[in-house]
C-alpha cells in the first residue's frame, strides 16, 4: 500500500465583481468644463478682463474634447499667472481655492485622458485617487500656513543662493527621475 | 530597439503593451517644477502654491513602483451556447503598483460593450454576455489599458483576442406526433402500412396459412363460417431529410434582397433564418419521437449530414445549420441526388422558392416515391423597393410568380405550407399526408 502525499489546500478563488452601471464617461469630462467655468468665474471676481476669459473658455472647451492635448497646461497654468498679474496678499482664501481647483484639473485631465467617452465609470476606482488629492491639498494648506506665519521682509544672500541651488536640484532631479522611467 | 520598433513606437507615440509615461505626468513634473521653480526666483508664493501639488502628486507617482505585464483572461466561456443571456468571468492580474484598470466589457446592451474604469483591486469580474441572433458571433474583446496613480503611468492600450461562441438555432416545441411516414425499421412510433403487430387495426381478412391463432377474430369467424383474423399496423421510425436551400437569404424589403447584412450571420426575420429555425425545431420534434433525421444543403451537398437518430444527433443537426448559413450563398443550381434520400424517407423541403429549379428538384423528389413536404419560407408582408417608382408593380409579379410555383407543387402532389411559429400548418399538412388510403 503506497502513501498518498500529502494534498495542498488550492489557492483560494478571488472574489468575483459583478458590474454595475456605473457613472458614464461623458460625467468626467463635464466636470473638467464645470471646474474650468467656476475658475474663470473667481478669476472674473477677481478682476480679469472678459476678453482673456473668453480665452480661458475655449481653452477649457478644447480640453473638454481632447483632455490629453497641451491645452491642459495652459488651462492649469493660467490662473497662476493672471494672479500674480493681477497681484494683491500672496496667500488669500480666492488663492487656495484656485490651487485647489488647478489642481483638480489636472487629476480629472489625467483620467479623462485614460478613457473613451462612452466609457462607464465605476466611482470606487476613483477613490484612492480623492484620498490623494485630499492629502495632497492638506500639505498645500500647510505649506500656506506656514507661509502666513514666517516674517517677510528681506531675504539674506546665503539663504538666496541655498534657494537657486534647491531649484536647479530640483530641476535636474525631475529631469533625472523622468528620463529613468520613460 | 531596431528600426521596426521605433517606426512603431513613432506611430503609437510610445503607447502599447509596456509601461509608459503618460501625457499628464510631462504636464505635472514641467508645471511643478516650473511653477515652484519660478515662484522661488521671483518671490511670488502663490505660483509655488500652484506648483506644490502637481510637484507632489507627480513625486508619488514616481515613487510608486508600477511594473509586471498586465494580463487579462477570459473563462468559463464555452464554444457553444443557446440564445439568450450567459456568464463568463474575466481575471484580471494588473500587475504591480496599478491603481486603475480600464476594461471593455460587455454591458446591458450587448455587444462588446464600453470601456469600464475599475479599481486594480477587482481581479475577477462576471459579465454577463447577450445575444440574440443564432450564429456566430463575437461575445468578448477584453481590450484593456492598467494605469497607475493618477493615471501618470500606464500600460496599453492593449488590443485583446475576440472571444465568441457559435449560438445553436433556437428549438420551437412542435406538437408530438408529427408525422407518420413509411416504415423502415420494425419498430417505432408511428404507424407503417405494413401489417405489424401495434394495435391500430388495418385489415380483417381470410385466414391463410402462418397466421398465427390468437390473431383470429372469433365473432367475424363464426359470422362468416370461415377463419377470419386481424390484421394490425406495424409500427416504424421514420427517416426524415430535411432540405434546406440556403442560396438565397431574403428579408421583408425587397429593396435590401441584393444588399449585403453586415455583422449577422444571416438577415433576422429573413428567409434562411426561418429555414434554419424550422429546420431545428422540426428535427427536434422528430429526433424526439425516436425517428432518424438527416439534413442536406441544397446550394452546397458536402455540408449535409447523414439520418441518424438521438439527442446527439440533434446538437450535430444544430450545429451544421451553423455551418450551413454562414456558408450560404450563390450557387449554379440546387442539387438533391436520389442517394441522399434514404428510401421511403419524408423530404422537407424548407425554401422561399424564388426559382423553378429549386419546385423542379422537389416535384422529381416526390416523383421518386418519396413524401415530400414543401415549407415556404419566403417572410410574410413584402414591402415594395422604395427607390424606384416600379418597385410596387415588380412586387406584385414576384409574388405572383410565387405563386404559380407554390401552385405547381401542389399539383403535383407536394403539399406546401407556410412555416409559423407554432408549425400548425406544417402539423396539419403532415397529418393530412398520413391519412389512411392516400397513395403512396
Amino acid at each position: 500500500m503506497t502513501a498518498h502525499p500529502p494534498v495542498e489546500p488550492a489557492a483560494p478563488e478571488p472574489a468575483v465583481v459583478t458590474l454595475d452601471a456605473g457613472v458614464p464617461g461623458w460625467a468626467l469630462r463635464a466636470a473638467i468644463g464645470a471646474v474650468a467655468v467656476v475658475v474663470a468665474i473667481l478669476l472674473y471676481a477677481e478682476g480679469v478682463m472678459i476678453a482673456p476669459l473668453v480665452l480661458y473658455v475655449g481653452l477649457a472647451a478644447v480640453t473638454v474634447a481632447i483632455p490629453a492635448s497641451a491645452a491642459v497646461v495652459l488651462l492649469v497654468a493660467y490662473p497662476a499667472v493672471a494672479l500674480v498679474v493681477l497681484g494683491g496678499a500672496p496667500v488669500r482664501p480666492v488663492v487656495l481655492v484656485l490651487v485647489a481647483l488647478a489642481h483638480l484639473l489636472h487629476v480629472l485631465c489625467g483620467y479623462a485622458a485614460l478613457i473613451p467617452v462612452r466609457s462607464r465609470i465605476h466611482l470606487k476606482a476613483l477613490r484612492p485617487a480623492a484620498v490623494r488629492f485630499a492629502l495632497v491639498q492638506a500639505g498645500v494648506l500647510l505649506l500656506a500656513a506656514l507661509v502666513v506665519v514666517l516674517p517677510g521682509g528681506r531675504t539674506d544672500e546665503v539663504v538666496e543662493v541655498v534657494a537657486v541651488a534647491c531649484a536647479v536640484g530640483l530641476v535636474l532631479g525631475a529631469v533625472a527621475l523622468l528620463r529613468r522611467r520613460s | 530597439m531596431n528600426r521596426g520598433q521605433r517606426i512603431r513606437a513613432a506611430l503609437t507615440s510610445g503607447r502599447g503593451a509596456h509601461w509608459h509615461p503618460t501625457d499628464a505626468l510631462v504636464r505635472g513634473a514641467a508645471l511643478g517644477v516650473g511653477l515652484v521653480v519660478f515662484g522661488g526666483l521671483l518671490h511670488r508664493v502663490e505660483l509655488v502654491l500652484f506648483g506644490a501639488p502637481l510637484l507632489l502628486s507627480t513625486l508619488v507617482a514616481l515613487v510608486t513602483r508600477v511594473g509586471g505585464r498586465p494580463d487579462v483572461r477570459v473563462r468559463g466561456l464555452p464554444r457553444t451556447g443557446e440564445v439568450g443571456a450567459a456568464k463568463s468571468v474575466v481575471d484580471v492580474d494588473p500587475g504591480a503598483g496599478a491603481e486603475v484598470v480600464a476594461i471593455r466589457l460587455p454591458a446591458a446592451g450587448g455587444g462588446l460593450g464600453p470601456v469600464h474604469l475599475l479599481p486594480a483591486a477587482a481581479t475577477s469580474i462576471e459579465v454577463v454576455l447577450r445575444r440574440t441572433a443564432w450564429g456566430e458571433g463575437v461575445d468578448l474583446r477584453p481590450d484593456h489599458l492598467v494605469a497607475g496613480p493618477d493615471g501618470l503611468f500606464a500600460h496599453g492600450p492593449v488590443t485583446a483576442p475576440e472571444r465568441g461562441r457559435v449560438l445553436l438555432p433556437p428549438v420551437h416545441q412542435l406538437p408530438a406526433g408529427l408525422l407518420p411516414a413509411r416504415a423502415r425499421g420494425l419498430v417505432g412510433a408511428h404507424r407503417a402500412w405494413r401489417p405489424g403487430d401495434s394495435v391500430e387495426l388495418r385489415d380483417i381478412r381470410a385466414f391463410q396459412p402462418g397466421d398465427r391463432l390468437r390473431r383470429v377474430d372469433w365473432r367475424v369467424s363464426l359470422r362468416a363460417g370461415t377463419l377470419h383474423v386481424r390484421e394490425h399496423h406495424a409500427e416504424a421510425d421514420a427517416d426524415v431529410v430535411l432540405a434546406l436551400d440556403t442560396r438565397l437569404d431574403v428579408e421583408q424589403d425587397v429593396g435590401r434582397w441584393s444588399v449585403g447584412a453586415k455583422g449577422v450571420t444571416t438577415r433576422t426575420g429573413g428567409s434562411l433564418d426561418l429555414a434554419v429555425r424550422a429546420a431545428a425545431s422540426l428535427a427536434a420534434g422528430y429526433l424526439r419521437q425516436g425517428d432518424r433525421v438527416g439534413l442536406v444543403d441544397l446550394g452546397r451537398p458536402q455540408l449535409g449530414v447523414r439520418a441518424g437518430a438521438g439527442r446527439r444527433q440533434l446538437l450535430r443537426l444544430r450545429n451544421q445549420l451553423v455551418v450551413c448559413a454562414r456558408s450560404a450563398g450563390w450557387s449554379q443550381k440546387p442539387v438533391l441526388r436520389a442517394e441522399q434520400v434514404p428510401h421511403g424517407a419524408l423530404v422537407v423541403v424548407l425554401s422561399p422558392f424564388l426559382d423553378a429549379e429549386v419546385v423542379e428538384l422537389t416535384v422529381h423528389a416526390a416523383r421518386r416515391g418519396n413524401v415530400v413536404l414543401a415549407v415556404d419560407v419566403l417572410p410574410e408582408g413584402l414591402l415594395p423597393d422604395r427607390e424606384t417608382e416600379w418597385g410596387a408593380a415588380t412586387l406584385k409579379v414576384l409574388e405572383l410568380e410565387h405563386e404559380v410555383r407554390l401552385e405547381a407543387m401542389r399539383r403535383h402532389g407536394v403539399p406546401v405550407v407556410t412555416w409559423d411559429a407554432r408549425a400548425a400548418a406544417v402539423s396539419g399538412a403532415l397529418r393530412g399526408a398520413a391519412r389512411p388510403g392516400r397513395r403512396r
